[in-house]
């Protein structure tokens, strides 16, 4: 059994984890742009939300990531309002991250404060709580 | 192959026993390197007994006769102090897989737990803690592995509850 959680983490953890993820965003988002969430059944559902009717800060990011590979920016903001705001700055550092790993370097998470991590994780609940309370 | 950390906090290898010697001998690693081997647990370049013969502190135990209480490795004297010597290693903190499992595997408390213990990772660094924050880490991977199955098992689940839903609140959806 350890073994099998081994592979597990060497798989998703492992050497070139940038790299693996890169490439599956990028299927995700080619199976995206072909099929609208809102239409096809195959997509995964929010549990959160079909338990309790409360939106989770990840809700809406499928649809999302179909309106704006359609050029939709607009419909975009309105499923998931920061994914796409924040969604340039990840784009910039998944960038960086695969320039770091072709050179087989990488980031060092270890510099990275603690507070920075506290305060994305504040800054989740926040958004999380907000858009249940403001109607969209 | 041995997997070592340099002054730069950056993880270098995995790189041979060769290589491990030639660094030694240049100076850039010593006793107090951190190094790990295979599957091993990060420890210090002393404990290993096959370069133990290579650092000239006179600290050095020959394989097989415990050092002194109190000495637990070789230690070189201040004045060699190395160009690369490491004094802590890295411990992967999984900061991304447990935002991901928080936005994208609901239920959210269980990523929040794995953020959480990311958190821990470098702030029991920063306090030296190196074991505290290796449990730490590897609380914050079983828990996006946990977040990961539970949404798996609850989507399994939810697709059939959902089907049912749509077919009774959308009944001109095309079927
Ligand atoms: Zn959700």
């Amino acid at each position: 059994m350890p073994q099998i959680v081994e592979q597990i983490e060497e798989f998703a953890f492992g050497r070139k984890p940038a790299t693996r993820l890169f490439v599956g965003a990028l299927f995700a988002t080619w199976i995206l742009y072909c099929f609208n969430p809102t239409e096809y059944r195959f997509f995964p559902q929010c549990p959160l939300y079909t338990l309790t009717g409360w939106q989770c800060p990840g809700c809406g990011t499928l649809r999302a990531i179909h309106a704006l590979s359609h050029g939709q920016l607009q419909a975009a903001l309105r499923f998931n309002p920061l994914l796409i705001i924040v969604s340039p700055f990840i784009a910039l550092g998944f960038a960086r991250e695969l320039w770091l790993e072709a050179r087989g370097e990488r980031t060092n998470w270890n510099a990275i404060p603690a507070a920075a991590i506290w305060a994305i994780l504040i800054v989740l609940i926040t958004y999380g709580i907000l858009r249940n309370l403001i109607p969209a | 192959m041995y997997r070592i950390v340099g002054a730069d906090q950056k993880e270098y290898g995995p790189v041979s026993a060769e290589q491990v010697r030639e660094w030694i001998a240049q100076g850039r690693a010593n006793a107090q390197t951190i190094v790990k081997f295979e599957e091993g647990a990060w420890k210090p370049l002393g404990t290993y007994p096959e370069f133990a013969n290579l650092f000239p502190s006179a600290s050095t135990f020959p394989p097989g006769v415990p050092p002194p209480i109190g000495q637990p490795y070789a230690t070189p004297p201040l004045s060699s102090a190395p160009a690369y010597g490491a004094p802590r290693p890295y411990v992967p903190t999984y900061l991304v897989w447990s935002i991901l499992a928080t936005l994208c595997c609901c239920p959210p408390p269980l990523g929040i737990v794995a953020i959480i213990y990311s958190a821990q990772v470098n702030s029991k660094l920063d306090r030296g803690d190196i074991e505290g924050a290796q449990r730490a880490s590897t609380l914050a991977r079983n828990w996006c592995i946990a977040t990961a199955v539970v949404a798996l098992i609850l989507n399994f689940w939810l697709t059939g509850h959902y089907f049912s839903w749509i077919t009774a609140n959308m009944p001109n959806l095309p079927h």
